[in-house]
């Protein structure tokens, strides 16, 4: 039997077992398994619980660099989300129909699946100027290739459609189809002159009344007992130039 | 057309005439220019009968008389088929009055048709208004000047309505076309 040495302290967890614990301290060094079995079966409590810890953090650890990297790429998607509509229009002058339906709250309307028409598009790529894009290519720039949608890129176009109302759409079409039939300088008065407003419409231009309607005219003359003078030309009496 | 801006003309018309237009045809206009149109003016009656037509564009001195003239030869034809002492009014003398009225005019744009020395004698008799048709091309002649196809086609159907008688003038004396199509710019 080993007696018990008290000048030794007892190391921690070999008083453990319940048997004679004279003859195990006796043991100079006690057999190796054993210890180890038995560091095994008394380090269990204590060591679980920090195995658990590291585990606890390491998870903990791994989900907030999880979240982290999900909340970055969310962060990065919104982002970019926002700057589509910038960089199509920026990249993509040509592809009206594309302009149309991505920019959503431009008046409002939401994005329909119809492609839109030209007179429409306009206004749904209001933004446009906003854009820190370079400047809209100009008529001239582009005179080669017209497409509605970089006629439609111009200032002025815009502002006409904006100001104008459905009535005025067909007068918006006028000078898109000068641009498209002829080159930009087109966009000046023709040869020949606008239509001018007449002095005097019954007059037109000379010193005779001229009754608009003629048979309002023979009536006229009916009563008053006086010949109808019938003037036939081709164009408009009302222009001078068309007549 | 300018005869209708001179203050003489002008006055003229707004004095005997109501004056009213009509587009009945269309041009081009091409590199600026002006390709085809044309116009024709009508002095009718209050019923649409026509008494007298110039053809084409004229200038303010002829527009002037062949104004007067209708006005004159109104006048006359209404005299000529009124009886003075009853006021009775004889519809196929003023008929015939306008007829032989187109018919002087006619040879007078033609004198080289009339056919030798003969000059017009206007007809006081039946017989007579037959021979000076008689004498007269069968058809619209259109070797003619335009002014004497009108005046021979108003003599042949004297106040007949407008609506029968522009379209001949246009089309066969003018030679343009009816068109009811906007003026084309190219």
């Amino acid at each position: 039997m080993v007696q018990a040495n008290p000048s030794k302290s007892i190391p921690v967890g070999i008083f453990v077992s319940s048997s004679d614990s004279r003859s195990r301290t006796k043991r100079s060094t006690p057999p190796r398994k054993r210890v180890v079995s038995v560091a095994r079966v008394q380090v269990g409590p204590r060591g679980a619980s920090q195995l658990w810890l590291g585990i606890a953090i390491a998870g903990a650890t791994a989900c907030m660099v999880f979240l982290v990297g999900v909340m970055s790429i969310a962060v990065v998607y919104a982002a970019r989300s926002r700057a589509e509509p910038v960089a199509q229009v920026t990249t993509e002058p040509d592809d009206s129909t594309v302009q149309a339906q991505i920019p959503p709250n431009a008046d409002g309307s939401a994005p329909g699946p119809t492609p839109v028409s030209p007179e429409v598009v306009p206004a749904k790529v209001e933004p446009a100027p906003l854009e820190p894009a370079p400047p809209a290519p100009t008529p001239a720039d582009k005179s080669e290739q017209l497409s509605p949608a970089s006629l439609q890129a111009t200032p002025a176009t815009v502002a006409d459609v904006e100001a104008a109302s459905e009535d005025s759409l067909a007068g918006i079409a006028l000078p898109m189809a000068t641009k498209a039939a002829s080159p930009p300088a087109a966009n000046q008065p023709p040869a020949i002159a606008p239509q001018e407003p007449a002095t005097c419409v019954a007059d037109l231009g000379t010193s005779i009344h001229f009754v608009a309607d003629p048979p309002e005219a023979f009536k006229q003359a009916k009563k008053e007992n006086k010949l109808v003078f019938m003037l036939h030309l081709s164009g408009n009496f009302e222009d001078k130039c068309f007549t | 057309m300018g005869a209708l801006a001179d203050k003489t003309v002008a006055a003229y018309v707004n004095q005997h005439f109501i004056a009213t237009y009509l587009k009945v045809g269309t041009f081009e206009i091409v590199g600026g220019q002006k390709v085809g149109g044309n116009v024709a003016s009508y002095f009718c009656l209050p019923d649409s009968s026509v008494l007298h037509a110039v053809a084409g564009p004229v200038d303010a001195k002829k527009f002037l008389s062949e104004l007067r003239w209708a006005v004159e030869t109104r006048k006359a034809a209404q005299t000529a088929s009124t009886n003075l002492a009853t006021g009775a009014f004889s519809q196929a003398q003023y008929r015939g009055y306008i007829s032989q009225a187109h018919e002087e005019r006619y040879f007078a744009e033609n004198p080289g048709t009339w056919g030798g020395n003969v000059t017009f004698t206007r007809a006081k008799t039946p017989q007579m208004v037959v021979r000076n048709l008689a004498m007269m091309p069968p058809q619209l002649p259109r070797t003619a000047s335009q002014q004497a196809q009108v005046e021979w086609l108003l003599a042949r159907g004297p106040l007949t309505a407008l609506e029968h008688v522009y379209p001949v003038i246009w089309e066969q004396v003018l030679g343009e076309k009816l068109s009811t199509l906007p003026v084309a710019q190219h």
